[in-house]
């Protein structure tokens, strides 16, 4: 959480909050029972295979889901009480983005201000900044239909932000777009975490999540099978990093000392290239850093790959389904 | 679904078939729909032999009535057919493409032909089970006498060869079009254009109703070969458009033909000098976006496109009314108003009824409705601001309706209470559909669906009061209280008696309530409906959009 947010948690209750969440489909249990909350300025990120329950969750929150047994709040206001006050404080993206085919970026965008009876005169300047957020801004005048899925994504996205609202709530928001336009996402989103918003995001693509979420849950057959924080994940598995280092001065001795960091699992030595495994809940790769430089390692080149998050998605769950 | 897996067509190397048979199987409307058909088939039957032979007639009197029978049925058969079948084969290969499931399907070592066939074969099936259904009554009209086994076994052959016909131009269809509501409406209207289509249909009316005693009749004969022949066709053009048109996008339809209209415009234009009429102003929405774009964006919401219509339903009446009512002589007149009115009602209600239909199920079905129900808007401004374009189009289309009565009043003046009547009616009855629709267009998931159940429920509900009332009339029951009531009841009747009233000068304001007391009753029958299908629409209509409501 960043500065920005723990500023304005004090005394505030969570942004969500879940407490024994139940939705059925007929016969089909697709959310058992669930409980979780999420923090202000928190990014939680939903893991589960199809079917585990994750947009029917994401439905409750974005009031889209009736009826449901248990509580859902958002900003300490239970859904059902009052839906339209709720309805200003999310910015919901499904999954399918939901474009008009026959507006163009800036009626789209005026479409949605309107909407949410955003004052007339700062609308241009709202919708310029936005634009030039999602970089999209040369497209102001293009047809919705015209635009690539990830621009499409985008759009989606600035759309969301119109209103300024507390929470995001983002189904599969980088499903069925290339690594390019995944990246771009993945960095918008991160800049709005940095900028202080709640996001509750869900995802198939472990490793984006990974580098984006402050917090985990894994669903699994509608119940929730984990969620914490990711450090809580990796202590829990005992998952370890991999990380990838060039040292100019690589040598045996150099390697021995790597070793004996505290943290650090094995080392593998390659001409002037390191292959160091380090328990990930004893080390973050920021801290190895400092300690390869203690050990005298002039470092060229440092990379540590993603943590394991498939390994702790495979390790939490059985593959069953609703 | 393991008794469809033993049967030989699993060896057969037939999967499109077997996986359309067991998704048919599957499906609860697989058994409504064959219960409906041999239900109404059944009972209509009964009714017709127990109106002629319940009334004492003995069994000599009977005798040679098969023929009548044999001929009503094979029309029953014949019309419910060319209602069905398209419905059937729609989505048989548009709706692969619509799933994107097509491509992978070409890509397997199935050839074009063999997924065609299949897909024929899939949709033949549950067709000649109706077929089959009728056997055993066509069977009974030959005990009747007046029916020979020649024209039995030629009846029935005609039958199923238009049925494999019908099923093949389907099929066609389906394979050229991108969308499975394109598909139907291009099977329905293409086998009403298309002359060679409806062959077999010529052919057999005439076989079954005059009587052939020859099995091997010359013309019946033609008609078969003509059958198979365009069945092969379309089967093999089916085939060509399938790859070639594998993953054909979507279109819209209207909006293309417009711009070819504006185009043409601004060609003629550019010759006569500039002339602008209407010029459409840029602009955003300000305080109802959902209203902006319904009567902006909107093809049949904006005005440019709405004077089109306008002129194209009004020309006709403009033209034609006073023609008829000039030109024609007295004993056809009133025939000719009827058509030209009914052509408009028919028009004018299944534009409405459509439009209003596809307003919340378009949304559902592009998947934007889940995006607009997150906006602080109620259910009702939602509602209220998508129905302002259907709002437009019904001024639009009330417009030559107006126009006939207006007409009508210019020349009759004495009856002026009566045309008030009119009007009133005319006023009451696209509302009255509107509301309907939008009822249906908020339960239906899909907006293919919602314009299906639509027109089926707006047919039955002009069509049924009056084949009631002949059912009725063939058992004398038939009184003039009941012909009151049916003409209260069904929308048809009104509207047919219409220009009846208006070519009869002898109307008196001062009798109006005696003569017209069923129109006045229609009126506020339909009034009292109007508003209760307006209050089904608009009362929990959070949760018929599918959201959480606001308690209060």
């Amino acid at each position: 959480m960043n500065d920005a947010s723990a500023s304005r948690t004090n005394g505030a209750p969570p942004m969500v909050e879940i407490f024994n969440l139940w939705v059925k489909y007929g016969s089909v249990e697709a959310v058992r029972g669930i409980s979780f909350s999420i923090p202000r300025g928190g990014v939680f990120g939903f893991i589960g295979p199809n079917g585990a329950g994750k947009s029917s969750t994401i439905r409750v929150l974005a009031t889209l889901q009736e009826p449901f047994a248990g509580w859902a709040k958002i900003d300490g206001i239970e859904i059902r009480s009052d839906p339209t006050r709720i309805r200003r404080k999310i910015g919901y993206l499904p999954d399918a983005v939901g474009l008009y085919e026959d507006l163009t970026v800036r009626e789209y965008l005026h479409f949605f201000a309107a909407a949410y009876d955003l004052a007339e005169a700062t609308r241009p300047q709202l919708i310029d900044d936005l634009l030039a957020l999602t970089d999209l801004a040369h497209k102001i005048d293009a047809q919705v239909v015209a635009l690539s899925r990830g621009m499409q994504q985008r759009l989606g996205l600035a759309r969301v932000l119109l209103h300024d609202p507390d929470l995001l709530l983002l189904d599969e928001p980088a499903s069925g777009l290339d690594p390019r336009a995944r990246i771009e996402i993945r960095e918008i989103l991160k800049e709005l975490a940095r900028m202080g918003k709640t996001i509750l995001i869900s995802s198939h693509i472990l490793h984006e999540l990974s580098q984006l979420c402050s917090q985990i849950g894994i669903l699994e057959a509608g119940e929730l099978v984990f969620e914490g924080p990711l450090a809580e994940i990796n202590r829990r598995l005992g998952l370890m990093q991999l990380v990838h280092a060039q040292v100019v001065n690589a040598s045996e001795e150099l390697t021995g000392r790597v070793r004996k960091i505290r943290g650090v699992e094995s080392v593998e030595a390659r001409g002037d290239r390191l292959s160091i495994r380090v328990r990930a809940e004893a080390l973050t790769p920021e801290a190895l850093l400092e300690e390869l430089r203690t050990a005298g390692a002039s470092v060229r080149m440092f990379q540590p790959e993603s943590l394991e998050l498939e390994t702790a998605f495979l390790k939490l769950t059985e593959g069953r389904t609703a | 679904m393991s008794a469809l897996r033993r049967l030989p067509l699993a060896s057969l190397r037939l999967p499109v078939l077997v996986k359309d048979l067991t998704e048919q199987a599957a499906q609860r409307r697989t058994y409504i729909i064959r219960f409906a058909y041999g239900f109404v088939l059944f009972t209509s039957t009964v009714v017709l032999f127990y109106a002629n032979l319940g009334t004492g007639a003995s069994a000599r009197q009977t005798l040679g009535r098969g023929s009548s029978y044999f001929a009503i049925l094979l029309a029953f058969q014949m019309i419910a057919m060319y209602l069905v079948i398209p419905l059937l084969t729609a989505g048989a290969i548009a709706g692969e493409r619509q799933r994107e499931t097509l491509v992978l399907l070409l890509l397997s070592p199935l050839t074009p032909m063999q997924i065609v066939l299949q897909k024929y074969l899939s949709r033949m099936a549950p067709v000649l089970t109706f077929v089959f259904l009728s056997f055993p009554l066509l069977a009974i009209t030959y005990t009747f006498g007046g029916v020979t086994v020649g024209q039995l076994l030629l009846g029935i052959a005609l039958v199923t060869f238009v049925c494999l016909e019908l099923g093949a131009f389907g099929i066609m269809c389906s394979s050229w079009s991108a969308t499975t509501a394109q598909a139907l409406g291009a099977t329905y209207v293409g086998s009403l254009l298309f002359p060679w289509v409806c062959s077999g249909v010529c052919c057999t009316f005439p076989v079954a109703a005059l009587g052939s005693t020859n099995v091997v009749d010359l013309g019946a004969l033609t008609s078969a070969g003509f059958c198979l022949f365009s069945t092969v066709a379309c089967l093999s053009i089916a085939e060509f458009v399938l790859s070639a048109r594998a993953s054909a996008s979507a279109p819209r339809s209207v909006p293309p033909l417009f711009q070819k209209i504006d185009r043409f415009f601004e060609v003629v234009n550019g010759v006569a000098g500039g002339i602008v009429v209407w010029r459409d102003r840029a602009s955003l929405p300000s305080s109802e976006p959902i209203r902006w774009r319904e009567t902006r964006k909107r093809t049949f919401g904006t005005p440019r496109y709405l004077a089109r219509v306008l002129l194209a339903l009004e020309l006709p009446v403009v033209v034609l009314v006073p023609a008829i009512r000039l030109k024609a002589a007295p004993a056809i007149q009133e025939q000719g108003l009827a058509i030209v009115l009914a052509i408009t009602w028919v028009s004018a209600v299944l534009l409405v009824g459509v439009f209003a239909a596809s307003i919340v199920s378009q949304e559902r079905s592009r998947q934007t409705l889940a995006v607009l129900l997150t906006a602080p808007l109620s259910g009702r401004q939602i509602l209220q601001q998508k129905l302002a374009g259907v709002d437009r189009l019904m001024l639009v289309l009330l417009a030559p309706l107006v126009s006939f009565i207006g007409f009508q009043f210019w020349w009759k003046s004495p009856g002026a209470g009566r045309y008030l009547v009119l009007a009133l009616l005319t006023l009451i009855y696209l509302p009255c559909v509107k509301w309907l629709a939008t009822g249906f267009g908020l339960r239906m998931r899909t907006q293919l669906i919602a314009i299906v159940v639509t027109v089926s429920t707006l047919a039955i509900w002009t069509l049924a009061p009056p084949v009631a009332l002949a059912v009725l009339g063939q058992f004398q029951l038939d009184g003039p209280a009941v012909r009151e009531f049916v003409l209260v009841l069904s929308p048809l009747n009104a509207v047919a008696a219409i220009p009846k009233m208006a070519t009869n000068s002898s109307g008196l304001p001062g009798r109006l309530l005696e003569r017209d007391r069923p129109f006045l009753w229609h009126f506020a029958l339909y009034a009292g409906l109007w508003f209760l299908l307006r209050q089904y629409c608009l009362r929990n209509l959070d949760r018929r959009l599918g959201r959480v409501p606001q308690p209060g």
